[in-house]
């Protein structure tokens, strides 16, 4: 094999698939990503940590048509050394298990795995196929990644949760993530072809690889699923993962329908108020205190080592005075996500959940527990 | 709000597995399978299952419902007991917390029998309590009970203990570790309340801490004074 | 050499392996002994025991476990072990997979007809008895005229004829009146009033005069069912605005059987319309029988012309059974079920349930059925044990301090040597024995155990109960002693 490349188109590229490539592999062509140029005036890059493959295509110009495979991280640490508006030249030799990339005065000899032990990516047939534009799914994934858990003995809540239901403005497809102290549900119509898909669990890493690459596209999004796979087609790039083998949790209880304590305040001004209180609240908790009256929001925090901190705040609240504590961390968090200006707290007590959403838009909802403080 | 500041958790749950092949068989609920695989031949129309709570009733009578398609039913003052028992009906009537029914329902609970009896139906009737000994006014219905067929799921076994522990976690997503699990054993009350609450500390504490079911986080669930209390 | 079956906690179950090569039997017992050595006792007892052999073939062999959470935790904590000693034992090996095989097993649909439901236990005495009067299946009912007669009558019991009725002094009387009205062709006394206390044979008795008439006049039209009944049905009537037919349902039978006519007292139009009904049959000379708890007089909340009306014709008690006529009858309904039971345990049941015989007749069959269900005879102590609900009020919760003071009296210690220092052989093994009870007769947590014997670890509470554990086998007093001990805690 050899080709001619763009450095900048080879540098996007290389960017997007090593990101697959997990640093520490066992099994040795795991590190390397599978390039591969037909005739004509593309070249393919594949890379798969065995659940999760990414193939991104870019234009460059073949002399000989073939395919190799390069150590992906040492591959990008190269390209990205290079000089901008160079020109890369990649040679394959097979019998020597090498491949070269030239570029200027510069010639590097990398060692290269046999193509045939690279691992054949999945092809299941996707019964269900649909699309999203790139807006939506950039909206459901930061809406609820944030709640997504990271402990490993709930592999289950490592993910976001993908269902499609019935609400009374029409069907609907919803996305969930929770990490046991918070829950972030999302909404947005159903797409055509999604209808009946299975309850899914899209894992943590495909999420966040997708929602990098989502930031360089705004086309839509070809999604095809099963009961184990995923698909997403954008762009030049097809990202494929296998989905979490598990059962989300029943979600639906945890949100609670009777809360009747309304507080409504202003998003910026509470963020802010928040962020600065939480100046003092110890490093491990991040704790601080709410104290609801006829008189408006006091904000409070303090620790034995930093001191206290105290803040006042006009909000709209009627019903009976109460304090409750929340980690400040997880308020930021959520208020993030409210678009509008005002942000709804519905609440029940000092330990009982919390629900939070924007006043102007109800599609997405989140649940925050409280903090003992 | 310094070291004693707590994150509180979600109440995450499943559906707990309720199945056929969820069931664990040990010494001390084996009669009452045998008496479920037994049906219909229950030599009466009604069989009363009684134990404590926690011991596994209600799972086993939903395996029995499954099998045998029957309805839930609750006897009561406002409930149309002729629509209730149709002909060769069979229900399954859970008391669940309730101790026994409760007076107004005694007439409703003797036509019941009355007409389980008329219409060749069966019902598996699952309490705390054995029949027998229910509180009941009305001495025919309270005969009609004593004279029903009656199994009991005894106190838990050290097998069952350790099983039920992991089962509990697992219905609420948590897992185990086999050496957390041999620490905890000898060190909890053997009763069917005690692990489904112990079960319910673990993955509270858990989830609060986002971490395993660890040795150092078992030892402080045992450790809590509130809470061996509770246990109690 | 292969342990003996039986003694060693791994042994096979012979039962679980129907169908699997003896050489592979003998290789899986050599596994499981080396996974209890390898995993200790107790976590073989909880996980690996009901490891079952489902099957073997070329290589790949399935393990079954009875329920989906062993699996899992099986599969996730001890199946690379598992699959290792077997692959040592059978170097062919390839695979070895984990399924889940319930062991309750599914009944094939249809086993039992519908009929069946509500009598089995038939023995051949039974079958003898005259056909049911059959209810009409449920898809045809909806059809039919509500308050046809065999909507209106109660079916009757095949098993409640005059031949099971055992007959003694407390009730020859009641039992020779039902005859005469069953065997007469003309009406001599109206209506026969039985009554009695609950569960002593009333509904038998009605039962079998509704058999008796039936089986020698086919023609005659008998409409039996309870007051509670004839109530609902009332109400329905008026409901549905049909008392008309419902009038002329019950007033065009033969015979007119009201059992437990005490559950419309106090229930003032039904007492009207029933009044109207029995006085309109007697008038036609039809014969009315009617049951209660209580003698017409007796009868609370009954108006007073029903009352006396009631008490016109034969009125006739059965008192609460003696001791022999418990024995009596408990005799016969052995012999109907066709097990058979010690003469101890009959003399027992029938001391100890005096209050009814519907409940002695219940106990009865729990009995038969928890002796069919474990596959052993009868014995005074499981009659004990099955019907404790029974024979107690409440179940005592036995506490730690009692079965200190009861092993202390038994063995003539100090009951300050449960919690002693003393380590004399003859207060140490009153002790392990006392923990050894405090284990399986309360819930206590072992440390709480360990702190009520004067603060002693709950390692200590172990090796206790393991010694007893041991010493139950090879020393027979003491095996007694402590069932003796058991025993006296218990009730």
């Amino acid at each position: 094999m050899k080709l001619t490349i763009d450095r900048a188109a080879l540098l996007k590229s290389l960017a997007h698939v090593q990101s697959v490539v997990e640093r520490r592999n066992t099994i040795p062509i795991l590190s390397n990503i599978l390039i591969e140029a037909q005739d004509g005036d593309s070249v393919s890059l594949t890379a798969t940590d065995m659940d999760l493959d990414m193939v991104d295509r870019v234009t460059c110009s073949v002399s000989v048509p073939g395919s190799v495979t390069a150590p992906a991280h040492t591959l990008y640490d190269i390209v990205r050394k290079l000089p901008d508006g160079a020109s890369v030249e990649l040679t394959s030799e097979p019998e020597k298990e090498r491949v070269t990339v030239r570029a200027g005065r510069s010639t590097f000899t990398l060692p290269s795995l046999p193509t045939a032990d690279f691992p054949s990516l999945a092809s299941d047939d996707l019964p269900f196929n649909f699309t999203l534009s790139s807006a939506e799914l950039k909206a459901l994934i930061d809406r609820t990644s944030f709640a997504i858990s990271t402990e490993e003995t709930r592999y289950y809540l490592n993910g976001i949760y993908l269902h499609a239901t019935q609400q009374p403005s029409g069907p609907v497809m919803r996305g969930v993530a929770t990490d046991g102290h918070r829950l972030a549900r999302v909404e947005l119509p159903l797409p055509k072809g999604a209808e009946g898909i299975p309850g899914v669990i899209m894992p943590r890493k495909v999420v966040l690889e997708l929602r990098k690459l989502l930031d360089e596209s705004d086309g839509a999004v070809t999604i095809g699923l099963s009961e184990t796979r995923i698909r997403l087609a954008f762009g030049a790039i097809i990202l494929s993962s296998k989905l979490i083998d598990g059962t989300f949790p029943d979600y639906e209880r945890v949100i609670p329908t009777g809360n009747d304590k309304v507080l409504e305040l202003n998003r910026n001004s509470f963020a802010e108020a928040v962020d600065r209180v939480a100046t003092i609240s110890t490093e491990k908790s991040r704790a601080v205190k709410i104290a609801l009256g006829t008189n408006g929001l006091t904000l409070t925090a303090h620790s034995p080592e930093a001191g206290s901190a105290l803040e006042e705040l006009e909000v709209s609240y009627t019903s009976s005075p109460f304090e409750i504590g929340f980690n400040s961390r997880y308020l930021l968090d959520i208020l993030k996500q409210v678009q509008g200006d005002v942000a709804q707290f519905i609440m029940a007590d000092a330990a009982s959940p919390t629900v939070v959403r924007d006043r102007a838009d109800g599609s997405a909802i989140y649940v925050l527990m409280p903090m003992r403080v | 709000m310094t070291a004693s500041s707590l994150q509180l958790p979600l109440a995450l749950g499943f559906r707990p597995a309720l199945g056929e092949e969820d069931f664990l068989i040990t010494p001390c609920n084996a009669l009452a399978v045998a008496w479920i695989d037994r049906w219909p031949d229950w030599s009466a129309s009604a069989l009363v299952l009684n134990g404590p709570a926690g011991a596994g009733k209600s799972h086993l009578a939903s395996v029995w419902a499954q099998r045998s398609g029957a309805t839930r039913a609750r006897p009561g003052v406002s409930v149309d007991l002729d629509a209730l028992v149709p002909q060769g009906a069979r229900l399954l009537i859970d008391l669940h917390a309730e101790s026994h029914p409760e007076p107004a329902a005694e007439a409703p609970w003797f036509h019941l029998l009355n007409l389980l009896r008329e219409r060749k139906g069966q019902a598996l009737i699952v309490a705390r309590e054995p029949a027998a000994r229910w509180p009941v006014r009305l001495p025919d219905l309270a005969s009609r009970l004593a004279a029903l067929p009656q199994v009991e799921i005894s106190p838990p076994d050290d097998a069952l203990l350790s099983a039920l522990l992991v089962k509990h976690l697992a219905d609420l997503g948590a897992s185990l570790d086999p050496a957390v699990l041999r620490y905890l054993l000898p060190r909890i009350e053997r009763s069917f309340a005690a692990i489904a609450g112990l079960a319910t500390e673990l993955n509270q504490a858990a989830l609060s801490a986002q971490k395993p079911i660890t040795l150092a986080l078992a030892r402080k669930v045992l450790q809590e004074p509130d809470d061996a209390g509770k246990r109690e | 050499m292969r342990p003996s079956a039986g003694l060693s906690p791994a042994s096979v179950d012979p039962d679980d392996l129907a169908g699997v090569p003896v050489a592979m039997v003998d290789c899986w017992q050599r596994v499981r002994t080396r996974l209890v050595s390898e995993v200790g006792e107790a976590a073989f007892k909880s996980w690996l025991a009901p490891l079952a052999l489902q099957d073997v073939t070329e290589g790949a062999v399935r393990l079954s476990l009875p329920t989906r959470f062993m699996r899992d935790w099986v599969a996730t904590h001890y199946v690379d072990r598992v699959r290792r000693l077997l692959t040592e034992e059978m170097p062919g090996l390839r695979s070895v997979d984990l399924v889940v095989a319930p062991k309750l097993k599914p009944l094939a649909p249809g086993l039992l007809p519908p009929a069946a439901l509500a009598v089995p236990l038939l023995t051949a005495r039974d079958l003898h008895a005259p056909a049911m009067m059959r209810a009409p299946p449920r898809a045809e009912m909806n059809e039919v005229d509500p308050l046809s007669p065999d909507q209106v009558s109660v079916p009757l019991d095949p098993r409640l004829t005059f031949e099971t009725f055992v007959v003694g002094k407390p009730n020859e009387l009641a039992f020779a009146a039902a005859r005469r009205v069953a065997e007469s062709a003309t009406v001599s006394f109206n209506p026969l009033f039985l009554y009695g206390g609950v569960g002593l044979g009333k509904t038998h008795l009605m039962n079998a005069i509704a058999w008796h008439i039936r089986q020698r006049d086919p023609s005659r039209r008998v409409i039996y069912l309870s007051a509670e009944k004839f109530m609902y049905q009332f109400i329905r009537a008026l409901r549905f605005k049909d008392t008309v037919a419902f009038k002329d349902q019950f007033r065009s039978v033969d015979v007119l059987m009201i059992d437990d006519v005490q559950f419309i007292s106090g229930k003032d139009s039904t007492q009207e319309e029933f009044f109207h009904t029995f006085n309109a049959l007697v008038d036609q000379n039809r014969q009315v029988i009617v049951s209660a708890d209580k003698s017409p007089s007796d009868l609370e909340g009954l108006e007073e012309r029903l009352r006396s009306r009631l008490g016109w014709g034969l009125v006739a008690d059965i008192h609460p059974t003696t001791y022999e006529l418990r024995l009596g009858i408990l005799a016969s309904k052995a012999e109907q079920l066709g097990t058979p039971v010690p003469e101890k345990v009959m003399e027992f049941l029938a001391h100890k349930i005096a209050s009814n015989v519907r409940e002695l007749e219940g106990a009865l069959n729990r009995l038969v059925a928890h002796a069919q269900l474990v596959g052993r005879s009868i014995t005074l102590e499981t009659a004990q044990e099955v019907l404790h609900d029974l024979l107690r009020a409440h179940d005592r919760r036995v506490t730690v301090e009692e079965i200190q003071k009861r092993v202390a009296e038994h063995y003539n210690i100090r009951i300050a040597d449960m919690s002693s220092a003393r380590r004399a052989r003859q207060v140490a093994r009153p002790r392990q024995m006392a923990m050894y009870l405090s284990k399986a007769l309360t819930s206590k947590s072992l440390p709480e155990i360990g702190r009520k014997f004067g603060g002693r670890d709950h390692t200590t509470v172990m090796h206790a109960v393991r010694k007893i554990d041991e010493l139950i086998a090879t020393d027979a007093s003491l095996a007694e002693d402590l069932e003796l001990l058991r025993r006296m805690l218990e009730c």
